[in-house]
């Protein structure tokens, strides 16, 4: 009895709910004539649309599982800035130039080059067996679309440049002579091919490029080795235009080339068998889900469902590092490397009482950088007394004769050196200094600041300090150079991260007294002239004397900002991964990757 | 009833253009902008410049309203005639360049922070995965909740009535940010019974929206609907309890009770019918909410739905996606509300619209 009555109770209720939410997902048997005709249609619309059938990978296909940590908003070389795009690039394309293991500069496409004596005119060599290729997405089968040419190298510098592109990055290309006009004219302007024919790049032959730049530049060889400059299959992108990046349409040169790309939900590479080197990339496909969490990726990592923690996904988790070192399994497969990037504390130069150096110093002497990276950050950072970070040309992250005051042994005698620049700026023990520090919202840089907060509070007991925060868009507009200097802070956090390894991309890309990241308003013409002799200068042995003696300048002299720590990534790899983990501006070559197959199908219970 | 309906759908059409003008203006006006910055690095003027005129950004907000509305073929075909409006020489320098097609024909626009890519695409790959777990979540909750809180009413002030408030509570007070990795830890890491995170399915869907229910797209949404559902089905069921206690002590059913008519009769016809009509209330928009994405959910579990666009367009500036979902977003919540009060009617007679 009481069991037909709530029968009855429970079929009302599905009806009724279904009727409320007018959904017809519950009930598919209903509508089994419907369907079938529609299931017919689908399957035409698939081979129109070209996207790829997924079928369940065979288990002995070698594949590299990982996540992407957010939809990589471009695969197109001259758009992309983001990590995650430029390391989905880095599979499907090559470029000019490369870098190895130690962030140097070696041969890629380009087998040799060489600058002429005045160091305007940069002469590349290329070799000719690289080939565009196509993947017919229905059949996968691949498509010889002919050599990689040198005229394929100007299309995409131009390309780049053009402002029709209106690419994020194009600026990078500024040294390049006429580069600056062209990408800055109106679309309209009458002269607009001339100034596009006047950009100072040119094939020779199919396979020499000669650049012109419009000032000497040492670093040359690393811009070429930057996505921006990457040759590009003109063909493709004239028939198909913004699309031409999806799956099914998309022409690469490199290892990979793209197999499926669900927006939003999934990616999937397949090697590339007309490549130069196909015998020698092990690992087939690399797929994975885009996963926007990074504590479900660590699940995931830990169920064995991906390889790895790292780019393009995430990094092991800051709450989950403790339980990582402690785990005998886990932490062997901790991987700590350098990364190419600084974390700083930048002072508004030209804000009263900011203006004054000595008070600049004493409160970059008293942040207590081992302390905070033990306690806080936990990721292994290395406490940082110079602005280019380690791995890049030019750093002197290893010389603490500059600024080496930042990061002595023992803080309490730091710390009484901070104390007493304090008295000789004016305020001994912070008597009468009030000052408002700024960082963007986000937990970690509010833990961070909290810390230094309290540190500076303890060495200087008189003094007020107050933490304020904004959302990130609204504060890199307060801390723009041409912002009001009222709606400043006093300090400011702030962090660099290299887009090619060389110490310009620092000091004079970020402290020039023209960059727009010139956040802390230093501007000096001694610095000025001194980087852009650096970048001018040849000889690598004179380029990094002088890089020593802008940082000297800019941080042991000036102190327009505090560099707390250089970056490191933490990654974490399965015991079946022998990788090769290159330079952190560019994406590891997947291709000269190993996996010990037998060892993760058995993990896998396959 | 005809009437009423269609009244009520022209009534939407100056609300929803209104509340798309909202959006569209407020986000304009936040500091900082769609091409001031990649990354964390700004970006020189002549490039933002660039970007912007791609946009149309540098057109006045009225121009760029009446482009997203109409187009901008319109916009440029209005200054064509009448050159002297203002702000027309910025929409007769670049309207050529094809941004919008315009609302009134479908077109919500293209992103600005994924290049090459429409809105429409975006929403059209994102939605019917946010919709296929908002129904199954809904739906999920429905049935625990309206038999919860029936049980706990019909049989109040005892072990049943507390047992379920219990369960009630407990499921409104654990937020998904904690379910979700509990389920996950249980289910898939320690028990290894389901996958951790991702949608079991992709489009092009059946209809546009029905999942093939495989094995694999099931294994994959078990976990999402039970953390999300189990917080909507607590609010069902106190919802239900409350109201099926006031209804069955309305005359009426005192009425029914004294023609002798049998009790589950009174229960199913007489008192949860009417007492559904709160629960209906509530339900329209919380399914229009729930279908098109709940942020945390899909963030926790992967999914690659439309409640992420929500919450990180607003962050990058994509002015024509974080308007475009909340487009998507108030034309449900229209729907929903229709179809509530529609329900009221056939739920309460004596409810009638003409």
């Amino acid at each position: 009895m009481l069991y037909k009555k709530w029968a009855i109770v429970a079929a009302v209720l599905v009806v009724t709910s279904l009727l409320l939410t007018a959904c017809p997902s519950a009930t598919p048997e209903v509508q089994v004539v419907k369907e079938t005709v529609v299931v017919e249609k689908e399957v035409v619309k698939e081979v129109q649309v070209e996207v790829t059938p997924t079928p369940v990978p065979s288990p002995d296909v070698v594949t590299l599982d990982t996540v992407t940590s957010t939809e990589p908003p471009t695969l197109d070389p001259s758009l992309a800035t983001d990590s995650q795009s430029i390391w989905w690039i880095r599979q499907l394309f090559v470029g000019l130039t490369g870098f190895n293991e130690k962030a140097e500069v070696v041969p890629s496409l380009a087998t040799e080059w060489s600058a002429s004596e005045d160091g305007l005119t940069w002469t590349y060599k290329m070799r000719n067996d690289v080939h565009w290729v196509h993947r017919n997405p229905v059949t996968g089968e691949f498509e010889d679309l002919g050599p990689v040419t040198a005229q394929d190298v100007v299309y995409g510098v131009k390309r780049t440049l053009n402002p029709n592109t209106a690419s994020d990055y194009a600026f990078v290309l500024y040294v390049l002579k006429g580069a600056e006009e062209f990408n800055t004219a109106k679309p309209d302007a009458e002269n607009f091919q001339e100034l596009m024919d006047n950009v100072g790049v040119k094939a020779l032959d199919d396979t020499t490029v000669e650049f012109t730049l419009k000032e000497p530049a040492g670093y040359f060889p690393s811009i070429t080795g930057m996505w921006v400059t990457f040759p590009l299959p003109q063909a493709a992108i004239e028939e198909h235009g913004d699309n031409w990046t999806e799956a099914g349409l998309i022409v690469t040169n490199g290892p990979y080339t793209l197999a499926e790309w669900s927006h939003g939900a999934y990616m999937k590479a397949v090697k590339n068998p007309l490549w130069v080197n196909a015998a020698d990339v092990q690992i087939e496909v690399i797929q994975g889900p885009i996963v926007q969490e990074e504590s479900t990726s660590m699940a995931m990592y830990e169920a064995n469902e991906i390889d790895m923690m790292a780019d393009p996904g995430w990094g092991p988790p800051l709450p989950d590092m403790d339980r990582i070192k402690a785990d005998p399994e886990l932490s062997k497969q901790l991987f700590i490397a350098p990364r190419l990037c600084t974390y700083y504390y930048g002072f508004v130069t030209t804000k009263p009482p900011m203006d004054n150096p000595k008070l600049r110093k004493a409160l970059a002497a008293a942040i207590d950088r081992k302390s905070l990276i033990a306690n806080l950050l936990k990721g292994e950072q290395r406490p940082a007394h110079s602005f280019v970070a380690p791995g890049n040309f030019g750093s002197v992250a290893d010389d603490l004769s500059v600024a080496g005051w930042m990061v002595m042994d023992n803080y309490a005698d730091q710390l009484a050196q901070a104390q007493a620049w304090m008295a000789e700026a004016g305020y001994p023990e912070g008597e009468g200094l009030n000052l408002t520090l700024m960082h963007n919202t986000s937990e970690a840089h509010a833990q961070i600041m909290q810390a230094v907060q309290a540190m500076w509070q303890e060495a200087f007991p008189k003094a007020t300090f107050t933490i304020e925060n904004q959302e990130w868009n609204v504060y890199l507009k307060t801390l723009l150079p041409d912002s009001p200097d009222e709606e400043k802070p006093d300090v400011y956090r702030m962090g660099w991260c290299a887009d090619y390894p060389d110490a310009n991309n620092w000091l004079n890309e970020v402290f020039n007294s023209k960059s727009g990241q010139n956040y802390a308003k230093y501007f000096k013409e001694d610095f000025d002239a001194l980087v852009l002799q650096a970048a001018s200068e040849s000889d690598p042995a004179k380029r990094q004397e002088l890089y020593k003696q802008a940082e000297m300048m800019l941080i042991d002299q000036d102190t327009a900002i505090a560099p707390i720590y250089y970056y490191t990534y933490v990654r974490l790899y399965k015991p079946w991964l022998t990788k090769v983990v290159i330079s952190p501006v560019t994406g590891d070559p997947i291709a000269e990757w190993r996996i010990d197959w037998e060892a993760k199908k058995a993990a896998r219970g396959q | 009833m005809t009437r009423y309906i269609v009244r009520r759908i022209l009534w939407s059409i100056p609300v929803i253009l209104l509340l798309t003008f909202a959006v569209f203006a407020l986000m304009r006006m936040i500091p900082g902008g769609p091409f001031d910055f990649a990354g964390d690095k700004s970006l020189p003027k002549a490039v933002t410049e660039n970007l912007k005129r791609r946009h149309h950004l540098e057109w006045p907000l009225l121009w760029q309203f009446t482009s997203y509305v109409l187009g901008d073929d319109v916009a440029g075909a209005a200054c064509e005639v009448v050159r002297v409006i203002p702000g027309c020489d910025a929409v007769l320098a670049t309207y050529q360049l094809g941004v919008s097609k315009g609302l009134i024909r479908g077109d919500l626009g293209m992103a600005m922070r994924q290049r090459g890519r429409t809105i429409n695409e975006i929403v059209a790959e994102s939605f019917p995965v946010s919709f296929q777990l908002g129904i199954m979540a809904v739906t999920l909750a429905v049935l625990i909740g309206i038999p919860l809180g029936t049980l706990a009413a019909l049989k109040q002030n005892t072990w049943v009535d507390y047992t379920s408030s219990f369960f009630a509570i407990l499921g409104l007070s654990i937020p998904n940010l904690v379910l979700g990795p509990l389920l996950i830890w249980v289910f898939a890491l320690k028990l290894n019974w389901l996958p951790v995170a991702t949608w079991g399915a992709k489009p092009p869907f059946l209809l546009g929206f029905i999942p093939p229910l495989n094995w694999n797209f099931i294994s994959h949404a078990v976990l999402p609907t039970v953390a999300l559902g189990t917080g909507l089905s607590a609010s069902i069921a106190r919802l239900t309890r409350a109201s099926l206690l006031q209804v069955i002590r309305e005359d009426y059913i005192r009425t029914a009770r004294a023609k002798g008519l049998r009790e589950r009769t009174i229960i199913v016809r007489h008192a949860l019918k009417n007492s559904l009509i709160p629960v209906a209330t509530v339900l329209g928009p919380l399914v229009a909410a729930v279908v098109t994405g709940t942020f945390v959910i899909e963030q926790i579990f992967g999914i690659p739905g439309m409640g992420k666009h929500f919450v990180n367009s607003i962050g990058n500036r994509d002015y024509p996606l974080i308007t475009g979902v909340t487009f998507v977003y108030a034309v449900l919540l229209v729907i929903a509300n229709l179809i509530v009060d529609i329900v009221y009617a056939w739920l309460d007679p004596r409810i009638s619209y003409d």
